[in-house]
């Protein structure tokens, strides 16, 4: 049977087990103040700051059942990554009735002889006493020591953009958008990404870029950031097209 | 947006061959009064800072409509305002005259390239 040079297979021993600290810290600001006046969002924390579990979690999790190559993504597993989000919250949904934008990819990154680097990206809310809260995203690595098969660095967090996640109060029908510090789950440390060279690999933004596009189609659209376009757009003598919006076009916040 | 008009194949291919596409939330501009104090604490905090005097974020803040949670632009290469579009309106407009929102866009924006200055009718 003839396999293909570029794809690798990646396994976990099952039998060993991972220590995941999950952090919530408390939320900074909102636009109208619901952080303050919801008592539900003013004690948002995490729900269980330290959990063993077994490497079968993230075997079934995020792990392809077929060989792949870098920059191939394929879908996470739900049951296992609710599993892992009920470290933070104990009523996470991956179904999301306010958003437009559902799943969980996971993408191959790097890999060489000793390790494999998987970038992956969830979308989901926490249901809250009288409303819910959706994060931006959860975006996350998995570095895995390919000859162990053991987890070497495991982290799923909320991006620390300017604004990063949406809520909704029902008890008042209104929703709100603010800025949460730190939502993360953690296990091991990125040191072991320190100083190695890849056999194969691509760019952590192109990682992001084949993820986000399994999200959205709107981001087929080439959009740069402003600091591009001022340069850009003179140089090409081409026009802008700008949309100044409430909420970030590209994640689960807006 | 995002989901509609934003995910429509004819619009996509549209706005990458004509425009140098951008986005920006109010927030960062400014434009939410409870938010700026909060957001520039931070970015003191952080050291970092969001550059709103150059003239592209100029020509966005001139271009919009008061009271609207989201503005589209049409904006010279020299950063001249040659349409604007508040989404409220757009919607409102679309569904009233019962037009598919893409071609409504994508009217808007050939019309902006055209000179048309569309958005600007109530100033003139």
């Amino acid at each position: 049977m003839k396999t293909n040079p570029n794809k690798i297979t990646l396994n976990l021993n099952s039998n060993a087990e991972v220590n995941v600290k999950g952090f919530i810290a408390p939320i900074e600001y909102t636009q109208y103040n619901f952080h303050i006046e919801w008592e539900a969002l003013a004690n948002l924390r995490v729900a269980e700051p330290e959990k063993r579990y077994d490497a079968s979690i993230f075997l079934h999790a995020f792990l392809p059942d077929e060989a792949v190559s870098v920059g191939e993504s394929w879908r996470i597993e739900e049951d296992s990554a609710l599993t892992l989000l009920k470290q933070l919250h104990t009523d996470p949904h991956l179904e999301m009735d306010a958003e437009d934008s559902q799943g969980l990819w996971a993408c191959l990154r790097a890999y060489n002889n000793e390790l494999a680097e998987i970038v992956f990206r969830i979308h989901a809310e926490f249901a809250l006493k009288g409303g819910w809260f959706t994060p931006s995203q959860f975006a996350g690595h998995l570095v895995i020591d390919r000859t162990k098969e053991k987890i070497v660095f495991f982290q799923m967090h909320v991006p620390k953009s300017t604004l990063n996640f949406d809520v909704g109060w029902d008890t008042i029908g209104c929703t709100d958008i603010g800025f949460c510090p730190q939502i993360e789950l953690r296990a091991g440390t990125q040191e072991v990404l320190r100083d190695k060279k890849s056999i194969k690999s691509i760019t952590q933004a192109e990682a992001e870029r084949a993820l986000i596009l399994r999200f959205y189609k709107s981001e087929q659209i080439n959009w740069v950031s402003l600091e591009e376009a001022l340069e850009i757009a003179p140089a090409e003598q081409k026009p802008i097209h700008a949309i100044s919006i409430d909420g970030p076009l590209a994640d689960e916040s807006c | 947006m995002r989901a509609g008009v934003l995910s429509d194949e004819q619009t996509i291919k549209f706005l990458n061959e004509n425009f140098i596409n951008t986005w920006v939330p109010n927030a960062e501009l400014g434009r939410t009064p409870s938010l700026r104090d909060p957001i520039a604490k931070r970015r003191e905090r952080e050291s970092k800072t969001f550059n709103t005097t150059h003239p592209l974020a100029q020509a966005i803040m001139e271009g919009w409509t008061e009271g609207s949670p989201v503005d589209c632009l049409v904006i010279s290469h020299d950063f001249a305002l040659m349409g604007k579009q508040p989404l409220n309106d757009f919607f409102d407009d679309t569904w009233g005259r019962g037009i598919p929102e893409a071609e409504s866009y994508l009217t808007f924006l050939i019309d902006s390239l055209k000179g048309k200055s569309p958005g600007f009718a109530d100033e003139t």
